[in-house]
C-alpha cells in the first residue's frame, strides 16, 4: 500500500510536470503571432499538457478504484 | 494585448498555480478534498486554459497577416494590391468591402482552419507542408469556390439584386443560389488572384 502510494505520488508528480511544461509552452506561444506559434501550441504545448492530463486521470481513477475496493 | 490574450494568460497563470501546488505536495491527494483539488488542478483548469489559448490562436489565424506570412503566399499579397477594377480580390481589399485585417478569412470562410473537420485537417497540413519545405509552386483550392462566399455579402444588396444581368435568364438568380451557376467561372467575374499574370500589372499603394 505504501509502495503503491509512493508510485502514485511519482506518477502524479510526473503528470504535474508534463502539464506545467505544456502550460509554459502554451504561454510562450502567445508571445508571437504566426503559423509557427500555432504549431508550437499544438505540437508541444497541447500535447504535453494533454499527456499530463491523461496520466493524472489514470492516477485519479486508480486511486478511486483502490479506495472503493478497500472500502 | 487583446482581451482574448489577457484571458488566456490569466487562465494559464491560474492553472499553473494549481499545478505547482500539486507538484510541491503530491500527498495532498490523500487529504480531505485533495482529490477534488487534483481533479481541478490537473484536469479541469489545464483543459480550460488549453481550450482558451487554442481559441486565441484561431482568432489570430483569421488575420490577413497570418495567411500572408508564409512565403508561398507572397504573390497573393501582391494580387490584393493590383491596380485593376475588374480584379475581384483587389477591389474588395482596396475599397474595404472586406475588412483588410481579415480579408482572406472573410472570403475563404470554409478554408483551412475555419471550415469543417476536414478543412481544419487540411489547414494543419498546410502548416506542416510549409515548415517541411514542400510548398507547391501553384496553390489551389480543394474544391471550386462557392457562390455562398460571394452571396453572404452580395445577396440582398441593391446593386446586386437590381442588376439586370443577374436576372437575364428566368432561373438565373436561383441558379446562383443553388451553386448551379458559378459567379467566378461562368465568364462574368473570373478575374481573381491570377498570381501568374502579375508581371505586367501596376500596383496600388495605400496612402498614395
Amino acid at each position: 500500500m505504501a509502495q503503491s502510494t509512493t508510485t502514485g505520488d511519482r506518477r502524479l508528480r510526473l503528470a504535474a510536470i508534463l502539464v506545467a511544461i505544456g502550460l509554459v509552452i502554451q504561454a510562450a506561444s502567445l508571445l508571437w503571432s504566426g503559423p509557427s506559434a500555432f504549431l508550437v501550441f499544438i505540437l508541444l504545448g497541447a500535447l504535453s499538457a494533454g499527456a499530463g492530463m491523461i496520466l493524472a486521470a489514470s492516477v485519479i481513477l486508480r486511486r478511486t478504484r483502490r479506495t472503493r475496493t478497500s472500502a | 494585448m487583446s482581451l482574448n490574450t489577457t484571458v488566456s494568460f490569466s487562465l494559464l497563470a491560474l492553472a499553473m498555480a494549481l499545478v505547482l501546488l500539486i507538484l510541491a505536495r503530491p500527498r495532498i491527494f490523500g487529504e480531505r478534498g485533495g482529490s477534488i483539488l487534483v481533479f481541478i488542478g490537473l484536469l479541469v483548469s489545464p483543459a480550460l486554459a488549453t481550450y482558451v489559448v487554442g481559441e486565441s490562436h484561431l482568432e489570430r489565424a483569421k488575420q490577413t497577416s497570418f495567411c500572408l506570412s508564409c512565403h508561398v503566399m507572397s504573390d497573393y499579397d501582391r494580387s490584393l494590391h493590383v491596380d485593376d477594377a475588374l480584379a475581384i480580390p483587389a477591389t474588395h481589399f482596396q475599397n474595404n468591402r472586406v475588412p483588410r485585417d481579415r480579408a482572406c478569412y472573410t472570403c475563404h470562410t470554409d478554408y483551412t482552419m475555419f471550415g469543417g473537420i476536414s478543412a481544419k485537417l487540411n489547414g494543419f497540413r498546410h502548416l506542416v507542408v510549409q515548415y517541411s519545405g514542400q510548398s507547391p509552386d501553384t496553390v489551389k483550392l480543394y474544391s471550386p469556390y462557392k457562390n455562398r462566399e460571394c452571396l453572404q455579402c452580395h445577396a440582398g444588396a441593391r446593386t446586386f439584386e437590381e442588376n439586370e444581368v443577374h436576372h437575364m435568364e428566368p432561373e438565373q438568380r436561383g441558379d446562383l443560389t443553388a451553386e448551379r451557376l458559378s459567379c467566378l467561372t461562368s465568364g462574368c467575374h473570373d478575374a481573381v488572384h491570377d498570381v501568374h499574370k502579375l508581371g505586367d500589372k501596376t500596383f496600388w499603394t495605400e496612402g498614395k
